[in-house]
């Protein structure tokens, strides 16, 4: 998995790309840490270019809810498609974290 | 007898997987080199090879990673009378987990032994994956998963490297296997870990572990663990797929 940041107005946005699976766990914790070190107040992430996403991965999404309800910020996922969508959508994912298409 | 090819550069070693074949009755197999340069039973890869390009060109019943580091006794396991025994894969604990083997897996099912339509083998690709993934994870490396939050998550993949680096769990096996049976294929993944008995909960929470089984079970049609928690069985529809 890889990801991009990149700043607008009051919010983080973070651009998802290719495979986030359980070997992710580098990178994440590297995202986490930018997250965490930001000023935005505002996290979003952009899943258009994520292909495939594993339950490691949904609980990685899960501490990074946590992660930010702690510095009050405000994590959204946005744009997931195709099986990504499915999965985020069957695991009822927007109960959890805001969701926007 | 069965046959073999090898894809690495040290042929010779090999052979001496053939002394440590053995199926469930307990005699050694004999293995001998393939005639034909691409076809034959078993196709030994040496860890640096798993990878698609290099899968490509061959054509094999079974694919057993080998690690000339951890030699181990290896069961070859039967398919159940009456059903279409297809490819199987014996993958060392390491590579099962970093490699993401399910795609690879499933390709190779494809190219080698049957017409497996593509949507058929995208709905299989996150199940087996996870099963995959849980037999290196929880299988053969023993370990539990349930982390809060980021100080515990990088603990736990402390632990989880330091296990993948020590023989003992490491040379564990994930045997991978498929075959068509009443219609549907059977997907099956073990493990050679201590096994477990808890049934897996199917309710969704706010817990951030425990989806694993729920996204085994999605698009298969039934699933079931067996052999004390150690291997996952998994069964998705033919009809009208073909």
């Amino acid at each position: 998995m890889k990801y991009e940041t990149a700043i607008s107005q009051n919010t983080l946005n973070i651009r998802l790309q290719g495979e986030f699976t359980f070997t992710d766990n580098e990178e994440f914790q590297g995202m986490a840490k930018v997250i965490e070190a930001s000023t935005q107040q505002a996290i979003s992430l952009d899943m258009g270019q994520l292909e495939f996403i594993d339950s490691a991965a949904l609980s990685m999404l899960l501490v990074l809810r946590e992660g930010c309800a702690k510095q009050k910020k405000q994590l959204s996922i946005r744009n997931s498609q195709g099986r990504v969508k499915e999965v985020l959508e069957e695991m009822k994912f927007t109960k959890f974290i805001k969701t926007t298409s | 007898m069965l046959t073999y090819c090898s894809l690495g550069p040290v042929a010779e070693e090999w052979a001496a997987v053939g002394r440590l074949l053995n199926p469930d009755n307990g005699k050694p197999v004999p293995l001998v080199p393939s005639r034909e340069a691409s076809a034959c039973d078993l196709l030994l890869v040496d860890s640096e090879r798993l990878t698609p390009r290099d899968l490509e060109a061959y054509r094999f019943t079974l694919l057993v990673e080998v690690d000339r580091h951890c030699p181990e006794v290896i069961a070859l396991r039967s398919a159940p009378k009456g059903s279409q025994p297809l490819i199987g894969f014996y993958l060392g604990t390491p590579q099962a987990y970093r490699a993401r083997v399910s795609p690879l897996f499933l390709a190779s099912l494809r190219r080698c032994c049957h017409p497996l339509p593509e949507h058929l083998a995208a709905d299989c690709d996150l199940p087996l994956h996870e099963a995959v993934v849980n037999a290196a994870i929880h299988g053969n490396l023993e370990l539990n998963s349930s982390y809060s939050d980021l100080e515990s998550m990088e603990r736990f993949y402390r632990s989880l490297e330091q296990k993948l680096a020590n023989p003992h769990f490491a040379s564990r096996r994930v045997i991978i296997t498929a075959f068509i049976d009443q219609g549907a294929l059977q997907l099956s993944v073990s493990d050679q870990g201590a096994g477990h008995q808890a049934a897996p909960s199917g309710h969704l929470t706010d817990q951030p572990h425990g989806r694993g089984f729920q996204l085994m079970c999605r698009q298969a049609e039934a699933v079931r663990f067996d052999d004390g928690g150690r291997t996952h069985r998994m069964s998705f529809p033919l009809k009208g797929s073909l």
